[in-house]
């Protein structure tokens, strides 16, 4: 269950159409954006809903950075009032389908940053952006070496010798 | 971690050794019996301490970055590498013939909890890589469990890997996607029976003479395809203006198809 605080009226403004959420992020910045921007996260949406049952406000907490938080959100306004066939529930992840040049762009970052947009993506149940990043990571590791791999993510080999021989080991013709 | 903690690990792991080793302090080398027998218990203890230290270094792989994606994630990951990196491109060493393992190895070979997350996911693995040869394509096939299966292969005269008609018979019931080019010649006939996991089929060829019958049945009655993509060519020599005219090339959309059940 997330974790979510009571607040007043003045802090969260809007009625009617265009109504605003206040998210707070991990550190502690308060962010107003507009539900419709953030109707893409299923999270989100579960939450509002929420309130409208209780007629309560609330701020959302949420377990992550304002600078990936606004990453998100830039994702999002950026995408507000598009149906991206992979936020379908039903629908069957991508695999040939080619890469949006938006999101090639707006992922263009460090692998730390790729990392930390997933994981905001996937608590927040964006599927789009789960599969944009997800992509954009495999980008990165295709093709690489084993050894070449381990350096990437900084991974220490804890395989035994038996282990690391199956059940994987190299195939010769 | 500073000098002093650095030191206090050292000293602790270096008395831990040797207490388990001290009553064996006395043993001369001259001692040749007893001095083979405490080498090779020193050979026991070093394992140990090598598989004990793999234990701390899966440890530490745990709190990396890329570790705490949860397997929902690197599942998604590993899906899209099983397209961007599939396994069978050869390389020649020498005079061996080495056949890429694609992202098998990518994922695998990496570290214990990717190679735990992967072959926890059957649907990985039924993209069947018939290039790395039947070991491979028998043991992708027993870790797809009952994932449907992908099956592509280009039927030229000189097959690397597996050929796809030992596959076909007992496998057709579990194929969710199949991709034929070439000579179908061989195939047409194993195909005469329903693939109720089927729902692309796809088949190019420029050169077959067999009888079409069994793919019309396999049609027919797998009723979950949905994508449909034939370019068939009857001929027996070189393509001519009347081989063209005999030729059919069919694609179904699931629209299509939908109005031809209603």
């Amino acid at each position: 269950m997330p974790t979510i605080v009571s607040v007043d009226d003045s802090t969260v403004p809007g009625e009617g159409s265009s109504r605003l959420l206040l998210l707070v992020s991990s550190d502690n910045k308060h962010i107003v954006v507009e539900e419709d921007i953030m109707s893409r996260s299923r999270f989100i949406s579960k939450q509002v809903e929420g309130f409208e049952a209780t007629s309560q406000r609330h701020a959302i907490l949420l377990p992550f950075s304002s600078f990936v938080l606004n990453k998100v959100i830039e994702y999002c306004s950026h995408y507000r009032g598009y149906y991206l066939l992979e936020d379908d529930p039903d629908a069957a992840p991508p695999g040939r389908s080619p890469v949006r040049e938006w999101d090639q762009e707006f992922l263009d970052v460090d692998r730390n940053m790729l990392l930390r947009i997933i994981k905001a993506a996937h608590y927040l149940e964006i599927k789009s952006l789960v599969g944009s990043c997800a992509r954009a990571i495999a980008d990165m590791i295709r093709g690489k070496t084993t050894e070449e791999m381990r350096e990437i993510l900084g991974v220490e080999n804890d395989f035994t010798p038996e282990e690391e021989h199956s059940p994987s080991s190299k195939c010769t013709g | 971690m500073s000098d002093a903690e650095n030191a206090t690990a050292f000293s602790f792991w270096s008395d831990a050794f040797a207490q388990r080793l001290h009553h064996f302090d006395h043993i001369s080398p001259r001692d040749r019996s007893s001095a083979a027998t405490v080498r090779e218990v020193i050979e026991n203890e070093v394992d140990a301490i090598k598989k004990a230290l793999l234990a701390v270094y899966t440890r530490r792989n745990a709190l990396l970055p890329v570790h705490i994606l949860p397997p929902e994630i690197l599942a998604r990951i590993f899906q899209f590498l099983t397209i961007m990196d599939q396994p069978g491109d050869i390389t020649r060493v020498k005079t061996k013939r080495l056949v890429s393992l694609g992202w098998i190895a990518s994922v695998t070979h990496v570290c214990r909890y990717w190679r735990q997350v992967a072959l926890d996911i059957p649907r990985l693995w039924g993209r069947i890589s018939l290039r790395l040869g039947s070991r491979w394509s028998d043991e992708m096939i027993a870790r797809s469990k009952s994932a449907p299966l992908t099956i592509a292969q280009s039927l030229q005269s000189e097959i690397h890997g597996v050929d796809v008609t030992h596959i076909l018979p007992s496998h057709l019931s579990h194929v969710g996607e199949l991709w034929l080019t070439g000579s179908l010649g061989r195939v047409l006939p194993l195909l005469g029976v329903p693939a109720p996991l089927l729902e692309t089929l796809a088949l190019v060829s420029h050169h077959t003479s067999s009888d079409p019958a069994p793919l019309l049945i396999l049609i027919s009655q797998s009723h979950r395809l949905r994508c449909i993509v034939l370019e068939i060519f009857r001929s027996r020599g070189p393509l001519s203006q009347q081989d063209i005219s005999y030729a059919w090339t069919l694609h179904i959309s699931p629209s299509l198809l939908q109005s031809r059940t209603t």
